[in-house]
Parts: C-alpha cells; structure tokens; sequence
C-alpha cells in the first residue's frame, strides 16, 4: 500500500495556497510576510507553479490566521475554496449532475481538492454524512481547516443546486464566541460538544439530479485521475492507515490482528519505521485505532442500528461496559447519546 | 494598514541634522570630559528623556497624515528633543568657563516645545471632536479599536454585545431598546460573478448606505459576513419594524455600479426585527438569528 507523507510535495501552489494568498493580499496583508516560514516566493507560485507540501501549506495557513488575526478569516476562506481553480478536479465538482456525485468526487479527489483534511462519506437510509479526516498532523490548526471546510461544503452545495440545503452541523468544540460566524456563513442548525466533527443532510438533496451528467463530466472525470496519477501516491499516510483499519474493523474476525506490528507489515515497512512515520505526523497507533473505532462504532450505532452489544463485539471489545468506557474516554459522553443526533 | 512615517522623512531628517550641528558645536567649543567626571545618574535621566520623547515623536508621526496639527505637535516634541538632548552632551563635554549659550539651547527649546506641543494638543481636541461627529451611529460613548471590522467603516459583533449590554442597562426597562438585522439576498452570487473585491466593495458601500438611514441615537455594526445590525435605543418592536422596511426600501432603491465595467446591481435583503427582554445580549442575537430565519424560510421554498 503505498501512501505520501507531510513532506512530500503533492499540492499545486496555485490551487488552494494561493487562494489563501490571496485572501491576505485583499485584506492588506504584505505577500511576504504571509509566505515567511513556507520557503515559498511570490514570484516562484506566480511563475512556476511548484508543487508543495502539506507542511508547507500548513505553515502558510498559521502565517494567515495569526496575521488576519480575525475570527471570519476560516470562513471567507472556505468561500472560496469549492470548486476551486484547478483543471479537471474542480470542473468535476462544477459539472457533478447531483450533490452525491460532487461529493464522491471531492472525496475521491481530495488530495487535490482538500489536501490537509481527507474528507469522507457515508449514506445511509435517511441521510447523508460528511466527516473529515486529519490527514497530516494538522494541531492546532484543525478547527481553523475543519471551519473551512465546513463553510466550503455548505458554501458549494449552495451553489450547485442555487437554494439553501438544510445542512446540520456537529462540532466537538463548544460554543465558540464568535457564533455569527457560524450563523451567517453556515447556517442555523448548529450543535456543539458532539461526539465528533461531521454534517449530514436527508439523504433526498444528495440525490436529486440537476442536470444529467454531460460528456464534459466524463473528460473532466479523466483529467482528474490523470492528475491524481501524477501524484507519488494515492493518499497521505494518515488517511492510508486508517483507511486499513477500518477495513480490518467491518470483518469482526480481524480485531485480534490490529496490532501495530500488522498494520506496519501491510503497509510494508517495519513496526519502528512505521512508529516513526506516526510521530512526524503528530500521533500515534493507538490514536489512530481509537478514532477508526470511534468512527465505526458511531456507524454501526447510527446507521446499521445495532445494539451496544453487537458494536462493542465487532470492535474487539469484552462487553458492551468496556465500549461504553472506551466511548467515554473518545467523546466524553455515552454510545447512546449518538442515537440522539 | 499604511504607514505614515514615510509622509514626514523631511521632518526626521531636519531633526537629526540639528542634533548632529548641535553635536558639533559642542565638540567645536569644549572638550571631553574624563569618565570619572561622567554623571551616571544625569546621563540617564537626561538621555533617557531625550530617548523618550524621540519615540513619542516617531508614535505621533507615524500614525497621522500630514497637517497643521501634525506639523504643531511634532515641532512642540521636536524643540524638546533638542533641549534634553543639549542637556545629555552637557554630561559629556566641558565647555570653557564664559560661556553662556548653552544655558538658553537648552530652556528656550525646552520653553517653546511646551508651548508648541500644548497648543497642538488643543487643536488635537478641536479635531477629535470633529472625528467623533463622523463616527455617530457607528459608536457610542466608548471607543475601542480592537473592535474594529476590518472590512467596513463599523465596528464588530464583539462591540455590539458589549453595547447592547451597556444600553439595557442603561435603560433600566424604562423605553424599550430593539434591533434590526439586515441580511443581503444573493451576496454570494455577487462574489462570484464579480469576484470576492467587488462584494468587498459592495458591503462598504451598503454599510454607508444604512448609516445615511439610521437616526442619530442609532448604532450600526457588521454582525459577520453580509449580515448587519443596527442596535436602536428607546424604540419598540413596531417603530423598529418600519425602519426595518425602510431600510430594505433603501438598499432596493440603491444604484450600485460595480467598480471594474459599471454595471448595475441590484440590491435586496432580509430583514428581522426583534425587542430586547429581560435576557442576556447572547439571547437576544440568538433570537434575532432565529426571527431572520423565519423571514427567510419563504424564500428557500420559493426556490
């Protein structure tokens, strides 16, 4: 399984960092001063477009925040970010005939179209869901990214179906003070201290079609996975390992074998190697398997309507008083209260 | 933000050739003083003051435009570098015995910079009025800059809550205090058909257009976003409502052209009023944001 790291360059500068450039060049902000730290140069990202990585534009988005200094910076961002300037990606997303397919595509294509958080979605009977992944160690920029990416999802769907969606948003942050922001650029369904970061939407505005998908969806469909193709690898290592441990954990048999040492194997490097590369991205193995669990756990619950019982079995747990420990020390609060979303 | 230091090189400059004559002069007239004779505690003081005063000049400088009151208060502290700085080579150099000049170098300047800085800052208060005139209805009673949105000539929600805090409190229950929340329909097409400078553009533009429209006790600040609201004292939910509707008359009425071809843009918004009660400023937005999604339910059926 192959997968690229923090420092790889994968990121076209002239996708998404130099939106966030931008936006601090309209507010006033001297080019320079945003870019110290990124080792980028305004005439490079203009002329050359390099690719860079996802430590670099972590940088540029602290240098943004902090010069800013504003609690609507996230959220004008977020404006900005969906669809994007990229070719083939971004007119993928234009051009989707329904809400489902755009957001397929901006999970398929995510290392191009959200480069820092992975997005993911899962449908089921009444409503579809929307979560995002760390996908590099982002700290305590996750709730600067994660505002973002909220605001660009709502923000785009707007967009793309020309009426607003009755998107809820969960936080696991409290309150915030700035709440307006929230209010004006997400919208009015808001609930905070939530067992994890995630929006959903009745499952009819994501299939309701607009347009039929024309040939110009198909030639954009190519070019992004021949941009994908260009990348050193599919995905960022973060995202490759959980998406391994979710796969081990849907097959009940397999939760004796998520061990550090066999995950390590199947991503083809040794138990040190492997530790190593966890801790340049800011964790660590059982933090990792903790949030696959959690996710799953939160799926089955929700979606697949089983009982604590069964859950706390397909996870590898005694009981379901050990699930509810564990879920305690995840969230905070109990599997139950995940029903009541 | 711009810098207003680069309008005054000329003054900096003069000043410095005067203390660097000054220095001069005093070479040319005395001599060193062995640094046994030096005064630790003078040179402290009488340097540290001139060390002082410089930045006050660099700080009043750098943040106002050229003009009469600049050129008033930066003569003022200029004269009364030159004093404590003529006071400080005292400590280094001896003069010989007979002569006298350097008694009136340093209390003339140091006379006449007084003078010079207490009439600057008379004229100061004169334009501060002024200033403050033009900054009604867009605060009250209090002044603080870290409010400030960074976008609009307004202050932010922060601002807003304090105020409306103050003016319950103020009121007593006594007149009823109100707000109105103005939302613009469609702002996020604007963005992009136009470009997110142009939306920039056309918030500054709405935010003076609302101002023209709210009475004087009235206070107008940029919640987030497209969103405005206007806090207005001693007023009930009735009268709120028809500025409400006058405001949404205006923006409908408005011309904007946008800036890069010209073309005309047409302006709508929702609005949404509500009555304080007895609650927290936190309720009392929280019920505004409901009351706003109720007036703009109809609209996302309508679609």
């Amino acid at each position: 399984m192959s997968f690229y790291e923090r420092d790889s360059g994968i990121i076209e500068a002239q996708g998404l960092p130099l939106t966030l450039l931008d936006l601090c060049l309209q507010r006033g902000l001297h080019g320079d001063r945003v870019l110290r730290g990124t080792r980028l140069f305004m005439d490079d990202l203009i002329q050359r477009n390099p690719r860079i990585s996802q430590e670099q534009l972590l940088q540029l988005a602290d240098n943004a925040e902090r010069l800013l200094d504003s609690s609507d910076s996230a959220f004008l961002l977020g404006q900005r970010l969906l669809p994007g300037n990229l070719h083939g990606a971004s007119q993928l997303l234009s051009q989707a005939p329904n809400l489902f397919s755009a957001l397929e595509s901006l999970v398929e294509f995510a290392p191009l179209l959200s480069p820092l958080l992975s997005p993911r979605l899962v449908v089921d009977e009444n409503y579809g869901y929307l979560y995002w992944l760390d996908s590099c160690g982002t700290g305590k920029q996750w709730r600067f990214l994660l505002e973002a990416s909220a605001t660009a999802v709502a923000a785009f769907s707007r967009r793309h179906r020309g009426e607003h969606l009755p998107w809820q948003f969960h936080f696991r942050h409290s309150r915030p003070p700035y709440i307006e922001q929230y209010w004006v650029h997400l919208g009015e369904t808001l609930h905070f201290d939530q067992p994890c970061d995630m929006l959903r939407v009745p499952r009819q505005w994501l299939f309701e079609g607009i347009k039929p998908a024309g040939i110009s969806h198909q030639v954009a469909l190519q070019q992004a996975r021949q941009q994908l193709q260009t990348l050193p690898a599919p995905r960022p290592l973060l995202v490759a390992v959980y998406h391994h441990l979710e796969q081990q954990l849907k097959q009940p048999a397999n939760h004796r074998t998520l061990q550090l040492e066999s995950v390590a194997e199947s991503l083809g490097m040794s138990p040190a190697t492997f530790k190593r590369h966890l801790k340049k991205h800011g964790t660590h193995f059982q933090q990792q398997l903790d949030l696959a669990r959690l996710h799953t756990a939160i799926y089955l619950l929700r979606s697949q309507g089983l009982g604590t019982e069964a859950v706390a079995r397909q996870l590898g747990f005694h009981d379901s008083a050990g699930l509810r420990r564990s879920f305690k020390r995840w969230t905070g609060s109990t599997p139950s209260s995940v029903l009541a979303l | 933000m711009p810098s207003f230091l680069r309008l005054h090189t000329a003054k900096l400059l003069a000043l410095l050739l005067v203390a660097n004559s000054l220095l001069l002069l005093y070479l040319g007239a005395g001599e060193w003083k062995p640094t046994e004779q030096w005064s630790w505690a003078d040179i402290a003081g009488e340097g540290g003051a001139a060390v002082l005063v410089f930045v006050w000049l660099c700080l009043i400088l750098n943040s106002r435009p050229a003009g009469r009151i600049t050129t008033l208060l930066s003569l003022g502290l200029g004269l009364m570098f030159v004093a404590w700085w003529v006071d400080a080579l005292d400590e280094f150099i001896q003069l010989p015995e007979g002569i006298n000049w350097d008694h009136w170098l340093e209390s003339l300047p140091m006379a006449s910079g007084l003078l010079l800085l207490t009439y600057g800052l008379f004229h100061w208060h004169h334009e501060q009025l002024a200033i403050s005139g033009q900054l009604q209805k867009r605060e009250r009673l209090l002044r603080e800059h870290r409010y400030f949105d960074h976008l609009t000539p307004l202050s932010g929600a922060d601002y807003l809550r304090q105020q409306i805090a103050q003016c319950q409190q103020a009121q007593q229950g006594a007149t009823p205090v109100s707000l109105v929340a103005l939302d613009l329909d469609g702002f996020d097409s604007i963005n992009q058909r136009f470009g997110h400078r142009e939306g920039d553009a056309v918030l500054q533009a709405v935010s003076q257009l609302i101002l023209l429209n709210l009475r004087n006790q009235d206070l107008l600040c940029r919640l987030a976003g497209d969103r405005f609201v206007a806090l207005l004292p001693g007023t009930g939910e009735t009268q709120a409502g028809q500025l409400a509707r006058d405001l949404a008359d205006a923006l409908r009425h408005f011309a904007y052209h946008t800036q890069q071809h010209g073309e005309r843009l047409q302006l709508n918004a929702t609005t949404a009023v509500v009555m304080a009660m007895n609650e927290s400023p936190e309720d009392l937005l929280q019920r505004l944001q409901l009351a706003l999604c109720r007036a703009r339910q109809p609209l996302a059926l309508q679609a």
